[in-house]
């Protein structure tokens, strides 16, 4: 197996730095993970983390506003960046003799992002156009980036959209905004990595220039996005939606193990084993055999992220649009019946390598890049605590057994656990 | 290093990219192998490419290779459409297929511990398809959903009318198929097409990635050696209209808020002197986000989102293209403006800044696409298809540094040419045909959906 070569370290202000060298093509990649994402807003606050995140293009000291895609494609580079639950991430993709101007963006905006009123206005606008956009004229688009997460939780923390609601982001003050920056894009609260085509040697002396000049202030105080005790019960709601023209089922069983547990491993395959792709059980059962179903899909920390971007608590998702005539709970028990067969049998020896195989394919093809190398080390540095557990975590994956996976389901998903959404066309109300 | 922050650091330009090391023969049927070795990761990616595309066949059949293409791998002698699928699943890797005007591809990868299971896949699809009638009369009504999905979209329907009418008797003018084309496709005519295309003296087959160089050759030997040659269909086409003046068509769309522009000439293949600095020039004129044109439009009148050129450049033709959404009542004005961005890159070099920005972009993007393994793979395999010089890779980078700005003038000159360009429009024919008449050079002419 491949392994990313890594070299961490910190700076006297507390920023964390990751340098993974490679050589073999003239392109690198610098990206931060900042440690702050929706769950660690403050209640009233909902949607600063993601409206933070288009604030930091909109110019610093020495770049004005405008000019940070402008400047940074004119060396033949690109950048985004993405807002979720646990953390936000931001990378610019360069040809490698333009690393010094991607250092150089970045540490502009992380000492003096320019927090303008209007900035702040015309951010909050776009902000909303991108809601209505994805969310609220998408089919399905509450259901899967709202409701969902609202109903299977009970901590605010966890409960509220990342997009947020629009009168608390119009609420946002300069003041407020200024505060969330002081606080959160404090340089310890920070991780920068390096990938790609570069020279340790030259570029760490950089680095301490352009960051190491930034102010320590402190790490923001944690946040307590524990779920209370108890017993889980299942509950059902429903919904109309404008947009769908069919019904659909939301489900999430709750209470997920958090990353790196043993179980979690399970539950991340036993998620392609039902929902990846053509082959897995419960398209074959829901939409090949039974043909009451157009699309299921699901997994580990589905619909809210990634099973690599989850820390704890989350769910174990799935969301299936099916043919008028049934119900919701028929959905349900159906997958329920998928779901029992596994808990009864576990899963076969061909079927369990196949997807084995299937998973270190995508894995080995999401670090082939300098920004997919430069996602899973800085995940595995700010969820894990150390770059290296990247590497480590594949094999991890692929230690699970038939045994371990029909545990997982049996104690995982049960009717106890989940949580049902009923989504229906509004037209048919 | 200084203390002064207040500019970005000084660079240098992007450095030459080296590509891996290649292998290459031809079998005794005639076809063509090329190996390259990327040990980078334990993963192996294969192509297979035919020289010979959609034009090959008559306009009544569009669609048919792309139907074709897509079929492969949905059943062969041996395996049905599932088991295909698992297999790929099971060596960790995908297969597919894709076809345009000139060349059909077959692309496949998979885990390199798998890599004999890949090759008798690729053969498996690629030399045994059985075109099921199922299948094909699924992919059929499908592609009947699709093109209703297209026709509702301006932006293909502006595509259509700019290669009708840029490219005339030239079988690039046809880019979409007709509701009577799809219903022509058969299984018997699918499968007399594989076997007219599907001979080794029209073929290249790429290998990249994690394996022996010798045991891939050896590999695609067992799988290719006995591969029967027949005879290649002729290839060549008529040719698109010469001495064209400027001329609009236009295709209405009642109450559209946007008008969908194409405007566009014939230009300088891959193959001409005048590509690269062409190619520089397309950047600052509309290639990039910070190119003139958007800069005009967009920043300067706000009349759209976005606009963009490209030299659209094929086996047998290139294109100089130019699209934008613009407001309904900033179409005249928006002609204007692009006609008058066209004549003053013929007139005037331009500037330092600008061609350093093209450089860097056209290279920094270059040298991105080679990160993956199917970036190394697509990349040889055009080599190969296209008749590029075998070291297009090693020096692209270098040819992109060395334009000068005269160069680039001289190939605006040449290859950017308002007088005759075709300006295709799609939008409310009613508050914008008056506008679009003061810039054609002959009566605007009125379209169908297809572009006639």
């Amino acid at each position: 197996m491949p392994r990313i070569k890594t070299e961490s370290y910190s700076l006297p202000n507390g920023m964390r730095v990751v340098l993974a060298p490679d050589r073999t093509v003239p392109v690198a990649t610098v990206s931060m993970i900042v440690n702050v994402g929706s769950r660690s807003e403050r209640p009233g606050r909902s949607g600063f983390a993601h409206l933070f995140e288009h604030l930091m293009f909109e110019g610093s000291q020495n770049v004005p506003r405008g000019m940070f895609d402008k400047l940074l494609e004119s060396y033949g580079g690109d950048n985004n960046a993405s807002t979720h639950k646990d953390f936000t991430h931001y990378y610019e993709n360069v040809p490698s003799n333009a690393l010094p101007v991607a250092l150089w963006l970045d540490a502009d905006r992380l000492n003096a992002l320019a927090i303008t009123d209007e900035a702040r206005e015309n951010q909050i606008s776009v902000v909303k156009e991108e809601k209505r956009l994805r969310i609220d004229n998408e089919p399905y688009g509450p259901a899967l980036y709202d409701e969902i997460s609202a109903r299977s939780y009970k901590n605010w923390q966890n409960a509220h959209s990342t997009m947020g609601s629009f009168e608390e982001l119009e609420a946002a003050s300069r003041e407020d905004v200024q505060e969330f920056f002081n606080a959160n894009y404090a340089p310890s609260n920070v991780i920068l990595g390096v990938v790609g085509d570069f020279e340790p040697e030259e570029i760490k002396p950089r680095i301490e220039t352009l960051f190491g000049r930034i102010p320590n202030r402190g790490k923001p105080a944690p946040v307590d996005t524990r779920e209370p005790d108890g017993a889980f019960t299942f509950v059902k709601g429903s919904i109309s939606d404008a947009h769908a023209n069919l019904p659909a089922a939301g489900i999430a069983w709750r209470g997920m193990p958090e990353r790196g547990t043993r179980d979690f491993y399970a539950l991340s395959l036993l998620g392609s084993v039902l929902f990846g792709g053509k082959s897995s059980r419960l398209y074959l059962r829901l939409v090949k055999d039974s043909q009451t179903a157009i699309s299921v899909d699901g997994g580990l920390g589905f619909p809210e992220t990634d099973y690599s971007e989850f820390k704890a608590p989350g769910i174990f998702g799935a969301f299936v649009v099916y043919k008028s005539g049934r119900t919701a709970e028929d959905i349900l028990r159906l997958m329920e019946a998928g779901i029992g067969e596994i808990a009864a049998d576990g899963v076969g020896d061909a079927e369990l390598a196949r997807i084995k195989t299937k998973f270190r394919s995508d894995w080995i093809r999401s670090q082939e890049t300098a920004l997919g190398r430069a996602g899973m080390i800085l995940r595995a540095a700010l969820l894990d605590g150390d770059a290296k557990a990247a590497d480590a975590d594949l094999e991890r994956y692929l230690a699970c057994t038939s045994a371990d996976i029909r545990a997982a389901a049996a104690k995982y998903l049960t009717r106890e656990r989940a949580m049902l959404l009923e989504i229906l066309p509004e037209a048919s109300e | 290093m200084t203390a002064d922050f207040s500019t970005p650091p000084i660079v240098g330009p992007v450095k030459p990219y080296h590509p891996p090391r290649r292998t290459e023969f031809t079998l005794p049927n005639g076809c063509e192998v090329l190996v390259v070795s990327d040990r980078r990761f334990p993963l192996v990616s294969v192509r297979l490419g035919l020289r010979r595309g959609a034009r090959q066949f008559p306009p009544e059949e569009a669609g048919a290779m792309d139907a074709l293409a897509d079929l492969l791998t949905e059943g062969t002698r041996s395996r049905n459409a599932k088991e295909l699928a698992e297999e790929a699943d099971a060596i960790g890797g995908e297969i597919g297929a894709s076809a345009g005007q000139d060349f059909l591809a077959v692309r496949a990868f998979a885990l390199s511990e798998h890599a004999d299971r890949l090759f008798d896949l690729l053969a498996d699809v690629a030399l045994r398809p059985t075109f099921p009638d199922g299948e094909v009369d699924l992919r059929k009504q499908n592609m009947l959903e699709e093109l209703k999905i297209s026709r509702s979209q301006p932006s293909f329907l502006s595509e259509v009318v700019f290669a009708k009418n840029l490219y005339g008797a030239h079988p690039y003018s046809i880019i979409a198929p007709t509701e009577e084309s799809i219903a022509r496709i058969s299984r018997r005519r699918l499968a007399e097409m594989h076997a007219a295309i599907f001979t080794p003296s029209l073929s290249v087959i790429v290998v990249v990635g994690d394996i022996d160089p010798q045991a891939a050759a050896d590999a695609i030997r067992s799988r290719f050696g006995d591969w029967t040659r027949r005879d290649a269909p002729a290839a060549g086409s008529p040719q698109p209209p010469k001495d064209r003046r400027r001329s609009v068509f236009l295709l209405d769309r009642p109450g559209s808020a946007q008008t969908d522009l194409r405007i566009g000439n014939l230009a300088a293949r891959e193959c001409d002197p005048h590509y690269v600095p062409l190619l520089v020039l397309n950047n600052a004129l509309g290639g990039s986000f910070a190119s003139r044109l958007m800069t005009e439009l967009r920043e300067r009148r706000g009349f759209t989102y976005g606009v963009s050129t490209q030299i659209a450049s094929q086996q047998e033709l290139a294109a100089l293209e130019l699209s934008t959404q613009v407001r309904t009542d900033s179409t005249e004005e928006s002609v204007r403006v692009i006609l008058e961005h066209f004549e003053r890159v013929r007139s005037e070099t331009i500037s330092d800044e600008e061609i350093s920005k093209a450089k860097n972009v056209l290279a920094g993007r270059f040298v991105r696409r080679m990160e993956t393994q199917r970036g190394v793979a697509d990349q040889f395999l055009r080599l190969k298809l296209y008749g590029l010089l075998p070291d297009h890779l090693e020096t692209f980078v270098g040819r992109v540094n060395a334009v000068t700005r005269e160069q680039a003038l001289e190939a605006a000159r040449r290859y950017v040419l308002p007088d005759s360009v075709v300006i295709a429009a799609v939008g409310d024919a009613s508050r914008i045909e008056a506008g679009l008449a003061l810039h054609s050079r002959e009566p605007v002419r009125r379209v169908g959906v297809g572009g006639e």
